[in-house]
């Protein structure tokens, strides 16, 4: 299968329910290079972890914003993936990435979302700036 | 005994559906649960998706079993389950903080692929236990 240039742009709300709508989009989007069941399952899986955590602490406290997704497919098979919010940010990145690190046990979140993002991807970036939001960018070679 | 096979979508509105056409109703979800009490074992099969939406109706479905049965065992059945993300793992974390509770225990079985990796990598099998597909 030709690998061509290909890319989508999504915005979405902050609701759960666009959990599996990103994450089926960014399969959609990966499956054109032809890779395995295995790649696509590390791509669902990453960039549910990244929706969620839009949805679950960006906008805590304030109406739920929105979940701007980029992705982009090359002619080599890299797909880039950048899950951005403009929400509350995160004070200590590095804390953050910790696994088992969360601030909302309450809600059984298992504090693994970076981990798995980090293990299922070739590449995860973060930044972020408190009080204006957060931009994950994630690669995977297919 | 089968308890119930809930289709987590609409419930109310599932309820007034015929048995058989509520399990197969989906209704823009991805997942169903289906309850088996035996013997003081409490069996949570999980079909579909599991994330952080789905996840909060799973943890009411189950929790309300929990205390209504008080069972001495827990077991959550992945083999149906497609798709599992971290709030997979924080539901069967908090599945297992609630039986420790009450003095019972958590087992899974049937995690396959990722979902397998998912909890590998998290540890979670230092709080459950992990069967065979054939018991619980």
């Amino acid at each position: 299968m030709i690998k061509g240039n290909n890319s989508v742009k999504l915005t979405l709300p902050a609701i759960s329910i666009n959990e599996s709508y990103a994450r089926v989009a960014a399969a959609a989007l990966a499956a054109q290079a032809d890779p395995t069941i295995e790649q696509i399952a590390d791509i669902k899986t990453a960039v549910s972890e990244a929706v969620t955590n839009v949805i679950v602490h960006a906008y805590r406290g304030m109406p739920a914003g929105k979940v701007y997704i980029t992705m982009k497919l090359d002619e080599k098979g890299i797909f880039t993936v950048t899950v951005r919010d403009t929400g509350c940010g995160i004070e200590d990145i590095g804390r953050a990435r910790e696994p088992c690190f969360t601030t909302a046990p309450a809600e059984e979140r298992s504090g693994m979302g970076f981990s798995i993002m980090e293990t299922f991807m070739d590449s995860l970036r973060v930044r972020s700036r408190p009080g204006r939001g957060t931009t994950v960018t994630m690669i995977k070679r297919l | 005994m089968e308890l119930s096979v809930i289709p987590l979508f609409l419930c109310a509105k599932a309820d007034r559906l015929p048995a058989r056409q509520r399990e197969h109703t989906e209704r823009g979800e991805r997942m169903n649960l289906k309850l088996m009490e035996e013997n003081g074992v409490l069996v949570a099969a999980v079909a579909g998706e599991i994330d952080h939406h789905s996840a909060v109706l799973l943890r009411e479905k189950v929790d309300r079993q929990i205390a209504a049965r008080r069972p001495r065992k827990l077991c959550i059945d992945l083999s149906g389950v497609s798709f599992m993300d971290s709030s997979g793992l924080g539901f069967i974390m908090g599945r297992y903080r609630n039986m420790a509770g009450l003095g019972g225990e958590v087992s899974v079985k049937g995690a396959q692929g990722r979902i397998e990796a998912v909890l590998q990598m998290s540890g979670a099998y230092r709080y459950v236990r992990k069967a065979e597909e054939e018991n619980t």
